[in-house]
């Protein structure tokens, strides 16, 4: 595993939880939204790997310090926002892709899961039209990718989770921001009730990356507790 | 073990799908209880030799798929059997096997087509929803195709219709069941083979015709039986506890369009 952050202290939690569980990981602190950081990125996954078989596009922002920060009407959002939460969640998975399939093509083999947002399925309200534009873009790219190299074996797929209580950020995002009368409101949109748990999302990457999903490839897999279905 | 103890109703399973889903999910600790239309369930006796040879047991009936009581019969029958009922695995294989145009199809044959897609789906889940809300926990899976997420060159145009209802009926009983713990999601998957009921028409065709309907696949292959069968037991399992409502797409990258369409069709009859 190659655990990448822009943040170094939470790159080491990650490394030394994978590595109780008796794997190999290896941290490397970059911005991916940075062309020459990613490059350097993937030239020490080659140095220490020679090669890569997955690549998981995680990286992403609403802007701000989290949603109930971010001015979400069109009128409010400052072109810096704007240029932020794009580069965050487009660029990133773009710089990283581009990368990961020079690696990938010689072994004619790989798998990319982007992860998109259920704010690319649907508008919102606590979301700016920064982040709902670049989730959906992400599954623009995902199908292009995807149809660009299917023939060659790389698989390119997207996952579009809704709410999912991530992190403490998240947690803080969604007990602080609205009234309790505003949550019950919400979960009553969704038809199994609950938020989302990051164990939930993963599990469908790890599907995804795994060659029981060896017949997907361009799809986004909706993991919402039935909020929105398409 | 995925699916450790539990059982797993199927529907219309006397098919290389039916075979594939029914041994993915006895290899994850299911038992089972397999159901076929009336004359058809010789089919099933393979099945159950194989699943028995894993250490699971299998149960089999012949139901009448648009006969409500039939298929509350099967499911109570199962219930007897096992105890508890986890997972209905509805296929909706259309009983004819050419594939037709509007001018050219009976009524008779659109609504068996639809009644054995689309009916037997809805008296199933209608059946087993009862159990599962018992249970408070319960997955729902719908096979459809490909086919019925955009359109179809070698189709019928009643499965396709019918097939497409699949979906509309996913959302709206994960919308009824989500509050009762109960997961309900569908399979797009593309062309099969083994498997596929155009199989001699698709063995028949012209080398060029080939090609072209395989260009239109990213990956450029149809799928296999058991690619569907994994797919199927991912939904089955705690992996997807989060996921309802949804449609998943198994078809090498089909779906997405393109652009400019090309002019070549399959069969030279739907342009």
């Amino acid at each position: 595993m190659v655990v990448n952050d822009i943040n170094a202290s939470l790159i080491e939690d990650t490394v030394q939880e994978i590595q109780r569980s008796g794997k190999r990981a290896r941290g490397i602190q970059a911005d991916a939204t940075n062309e020459e950081e990613v490059s350097r990125m993937f030239a020490m996954i080659k140095e220490t790997f020679g090669k890569l078989d997955i690549l998981v596009n995680n990286v992403g922002g609403s802007g701000g310090g989290g949603a109930g920060d971010t001015s979400v009407k069109i009128g409010e959002v400052p072109e810096e926002d704007w240029d932020k939460v794009i580069r965050a969640n487009l660029k990133s998975t773009f710089l990283c892709s581009k990368k990961a399939i020079e690696l990938m093509k010689p072994a004619g083999y790989g798998k990319i899961v982007n992860i998109s947002s259920r704010a690319a399925r649907l508008g919102t309200d606590h979301q700016g039209p920064q982040y709902h534009t670049s989730k959906s873009a992400v599954l623009g790219l995902t199908r292009q990718l995807a149809r660009d190299l299917a023939p060659l074996g790389i698989h390119v797929n997207a996952v579009a989770p809704g709410f999912i209580l991530s992190s403490p950020r998240a947690e803080r995002r969604w007990k602080e921001t609205r009234t309790e009368e505003e949550r019950q409101a919400y979960l009553k949109g969704i038809p199994m009730g609950r938020l989302g748990k990051p164990e939930e999302v993963a599990n469908a990457v790890a599907f995804l990356c795994s060659d029981e999903a060896s017949y997907i490839t361009g799809v986004t897999i909706d993991i919402n507790g039935g909020s929105f279905m398409i | 073990m995925k699916l450790a103890e539990q059982v797993a109703l199927l529907t219309n399973c006397g098919n290389p799908l039916g075979q594939a889903i029914a041994l993915a999910l006895a290899e994850e600790g299911a038992n089972l209880s397999l159901a076929e239309l009336p004359g058809n369930s010789a089919a099933l006796g393979e099945i159950i030799r194989n699943v028995e040879k894993m250490g699971k047991e299998a149960i089999s009936g012949e139901v009448n798929i648009e006969n409500k009581q039939q298929v509350e019969g099967f499911v109570e029958e199962t219930f007897k059997r096992f105890g508890r009922l986890d997972i209905l695995v509805s296929m909706a294989v259309s009983p004819t096997d050419y594939h037709r145009f509007m001018d050219d199809l009976p009524m008779a044959d659109f609504d068996l087509v639809t009644a054995t897609c689309l009916k037997g789906a809805f008296l199933y889940s209608q059946a087993v929803s009862r159990v599962m809300k018992n249970q408070r926990r319960g997955r729902i899976i719908y096979l459809s195709s490909h086919g019925a997420r955009t359109a179809a060159e070698l189709a019928d145009f009643a499965e396709v219709t019918a097939q497409a209802g699949i979906f509309g009926l996913t959302r709206q009983v994960a919308h009824q069941l989500g509050p009762h713990g109960i997961n309900v999601n569908a399979i797009a998957a593309g062309i099969l083979l083994p498997g596929w009921h155009f199989e001699k028409e698709w063995m028949g065709l012209p080398e060029e015709k080939k090609d072209a309907l395989l260009k239109q696949i990213p990956l450029r292959r149809f799928v296999r039986p058991e690619e569907v069968a994994r797919v199927v037991v991912f939904l089955a399992s705690e992996d997807a506890s989060y996921i309802t409502g949804a449609t998943i797409d198994v078809n090498g990258g089909q779906l997405m369009p393109i652009f400019p369409p090309r002019s070549e069709t399959l069969t030279g009859r739907s342009k």
